[in-house]
């Protein structure tokens, strides 16, 4: 993987991708007195707008469904991607979580990301909504996802899923519910989760690590935005719940394989690695991949990013090796940028 | 002058140039009085003729002005927002948030083909649709 680096090591950061700077020197130029005040239904807004004009496109994709199911707090809506020239059988199905701080975002504004993970991973791409705070505050959302994954388990046959091939992944605060779910079924009531799937994952809201002070403005989601969120998506819970922040849990033995990804220039950067290496203390197999010059979301904005584009790649193409691997060995074949704890 | 001109040509989608408003020099006048006499009125209108007159790089700038407010305009009834913002007015304030600057830029770049250097971003650039379309003619300008 070209643009991996471990981040946090003297002497391997990389200079801010170019046209990442390039983004953030446009929010840069959006600074300042706005005519509109900042409410939860105008941020959903301009991501869905910022996901027209950046998300990635023209990617190439067997079919694409709708379909509701009847959750704990109502309806809940999916959106199933099958990849093109796929083998008669039944395909590994990754369930996926939108990020978005538990408040804005939704299975659109995560559609190029889903329709390149579909691809690139030859996996069957489940993308659910949850409910969103602050009309739905937690645990909402990790009910939302925790029922999804049960009913994708119960329904494999249906949707044509091999049942021994789940993973479950999602980005930000999605990468949060898809820690949280393996979490929950390793705890008891399953199901079996082949992989888990981290990108860019908020796994600690109870304490700041270094790259959130680092990277706490002017790097896409700035810490106002996230207190503004963590506000009202935990609504007075105690910020150390292990549902809340996953890097909290007393115990991470016996948690399915992980893929952790973070993003050189995140905030969220070094929770994710602390993620990883906790689950590798505790026995997991993990295969840790910091994204050099990149930033927080660059995966819903690979269209306007090209190395956002090949490291969401890779990200599918890790999950196809995983999966096609017979045995964790795959987790030994790492490169040098990489590195499996 | 050139802007009525423009907006007009703009607005009939090439088909039909208003120009009663417009104080061209006369004679010119005169042939482009003729030729929509000669012409049936929903005929295409060949406006060649006298674009040697009008300075060319204004009759752009109010074309690539009126996609500008198109693309801003899309942008605002995303947010609900349904009125027309004058070419100088501050987009922030008509309601575009930081975030939406992103999406500006970027449709910007997609509404006329070309990438915006890095250098060029900056808030006085991007403050107005007037500001915008000032970076669009300069980049589009051959180099």
């Amino acid at each position: 993987m070209p643009n991996a680096a471990v981040a946090g090591e003297p002497g391997t950061l990389m200079p801010l991708d170019r046209h990442a700077k390039r983004l953030l020197e446009m929010i840069a130029a959006g600074k300042g007195d706005t005519g509109t005040e900042l409410t939860p239904e105008s941020m959903r807004r301009s991501m869905t707008r910022l996901a027209e004009a950046a998300d990635v496109r023209s990617v190439p994709i067997g079919g694409i469904e709708d379909h509701e199911v009847s959750g704990p707090g109502g309806p809940i809506r999916i959106r199933i991607y099958t990849p093109c020239d796929v083998d008669a059988g039944l395909l590994p199905c990754i369930v996926y979580f939108h990020g978005g701080t538990g408040v804005f975002c939704g299975i659109g504004t995560h559609d190029g990301l889903c329709r390149l993970l579909a691809s690139s991973s030859g996996c069957k791409v489940i993308s659910s909504d949850y409910r969103l705070a602050p009309e739905h505050p937690f645990p909402a959302a990790i009910e939302d996802g925790a029922y999804v994954t049960h009913w994708v388990a119960e329904h494999a046959a249906d949707l044509e899923v091999d049942p021994e091939r789940l993973v479950v992944a999602g980005d930000s605060a999605g990468g949060t519910i898809a820690a949280v779910i393996c979490q929950l079924a390793t705890l008891g009531g399953g199901p079996r989760i082949a992989l888990q799937a981290l990108l860019c994952p908020v796994t600690d809201l109870a304490e700041e690590a270094e790259s959130r002070r680092a990277f706490a403005e002017g790097f896409f989601i700035e810490r106002s935005t996230l207190e503004w969120a963590k506000s009202m998506y935990c609504a007075g819970t105690d910020l150390t719940d292990p549902r809340i922040s996953p890097l909290r849990a007393k115990s991470l033995v016996g948690l399915p394989p992980a893929h952790v990804h973070t993003a050189e220039f995140d905030p969220m950067r070094d929770e994710g690695e602390a993620y990883a290496k906790a689950l590798a203390a505790a026995g997991v197999p993990v295969r840790y991949t910091c994204h050099a010059g990149l930033i927080h979301h660059f995966y819903c904005m690979a269209g306007a990013i090209p190395t956002g584009r090949a490291a969401l790649a890779s990200v599918g193409a890790a999950i196809r090796n995983a999966l096609s691997a017979a045995s964790p060995s795959c987790y030994g074949s790492l490169r040098s940028e990489e590195f499996d704890v | 002058m050139e802007r009525t001109l423009a907006r007009g040509m703009h607005q009939a989608g090439a088909t039909r140039v208003t120009i009663d408003n417009v104080r061209l020099p006369s004679i010119l006048t005169a042939i482009i009085r003729l030729s929509e006499r000669l012409a049936p009125a929903d005929a295409p209108v060949r406006i060649c003729a006298f674009h040697q007159c009008i300075p060319m790089s204004d009759v752009n700038a109010q074309s690539v002005e009126d996609r500008i407010a198109g693309v801003v305009r899309r942008l605002l009834a995303e947010h609900s927002i349904d009125r027309a913002v004058g070419p100088d007015e501050d987009l922030r304030q008509a309601g575009l948030s930081s975030l939406d600057m992103v999406s500006l830029v970027l449709s910007v770049e997609e509404e006329f083909d070309l990438m915006v250097p890095e250098v060029s971003i900056m808030p006085s650039n991007f403050r107005s649709i007037a500001a915008i379309g000032r970076v669009v003619v300069s980049l589009r300008k051959p180099h």
